[in-house]
């Protein structure tokens, strides 16, 4: 297959010198990271029965979203109740 | 770079969730109805009050898949701009896919295996706290497990062992490992006197609508990346 559509342009230099271009990713790209990965537990996980040893009475406001993307959280194979 | 692979994450993942809610709306709900309709029955009249009808629920979902596929989108493309030039393909579309093939096998597949879907009603909401932990353990474990494989893949191919002796190799590898996340986690309680038809196809359906999002995530993701790397050819010809 001869296509030089998206190809990459370093394609016949060994794996070890191309990863010596690539520095380790950079601090801000772990905050974003950790950001996403706490957004999916509150979407998909988070409930007051859940939280309440964590935070108390205010973990009750959880259940909301918890009804609210309750269909999703059972389909998407996530422990609800 | 990184932030344009995020972008494109998210976009991917935006449009791979509500088509994944398209397939549990269209797939998995009936199932779910008759699950709540069990629950109902169970409960012997005792109404508990609800804060959302199962009309909004169903609004919800699509709320749920897609915010939800936007997020795993996003984390996806931070793994694709670290994984990129650590794969052995040359195309973006062929890396996308094997790396939402990956991610499938270990966040969805593999922890399926222990710990399937549930539908309303299955499940003490006593133990939710210790299920949710053996939960996220297991996919994590399993994330790892398939993480180890790959790097083990690679060792051996730059050792020059060849293809089907390395694959079976690797394979044996991921499967003792599998099976030891497997003994080390909480057994799974059973559903008791839930209907085994129902939760056959309720799982099904469970199991289902994470293959559209990572099938979506990982086409769409390649084909927006392959649309990237051929825009600066684009601009190039003569108009």
């Amino acid at each position: 297959m001869k296509s030089d559509r998206g190809e990459d342009p370093e394609k016949e230099v060994p794996m070890e010198k191309r990863l010596a271009h690539h520095p380790s990713p950079p601090f801000w790209s772990w905050m974003a990271l950790t950001l996403l990965l706490l957004t999916l537990f509150v979407l998909l996980s988070a409930s007051g029965a859940l939280l309440a040893p964590l935070l108390g009475e205010t973990a009750g406001t959880f259940d909301y979203l918890h009804e609210f993307a309750h269909d999703g959280r059972h389909l998407l194979g996530v422990p609800c109740h | 770079m990184i932030a344009a692979y995020l972008r494109r994450g998210l976009a991917a993942g935006l449009m791979a969730g509500l088509l994944a809610g398209l397939f549990a709306f269209f797939v998995g709900e009936s199932a779910l109805d008759r699950a709540i309709a069990i629950e109902e029955a169970s409960a012997g009249g005792h109404h508990e009050e609800e804060i959302f009808s199962r009309g909004t629920q169903k609004v919800g979902l699509f709320f749920a898949t897609g915010l939800s596929g936007a997020t795993a989108g996003g984390i996806f493309g931070l793994a694709f701009a670290y994984f990129r030039e650590r794969l052995s393909s040359r195309r973006d579309l062929i890396r996308s896919v094997s790396l939402a093939g990956a991610v499938f096998c270990g966040m969805v597949l593999i922890p399926a295996l222990k710990y399937p879907a549930n539908p309303p009603s299955v499940g003490d909401p006593e133990t939710i706290g210790a299920r949710t932990i053996a939960y996220f353990a297991l996919i994590g474990l399993s994330l790892l497990a398939i993480l180890a494989a790959w790097q083990l893949s690679r060792t051996l191919r730059e050792r020059g062992m060849s293809a089907p002796v390395r694959r079976l190799s690797v394979g044996i590898g991921l499967a003792v490992m599998v099976v030891a996340v497997f003994l080390a986690l909480p057994a799974v309680p059973p559903a008791e006197d839930f209907p085994a038809g129902l939760l056959w196809s309720f799982r099904l359906a469970a199991l289902g609508t994470q293959a559209v999002l990572w099938a979506g995530i990982g086409v769409l993701f390649g084909l927006l990346s392959e649309r990237a790397n051929a825009e600066p050819k684009r601009r190039e010809q003569p108009a």
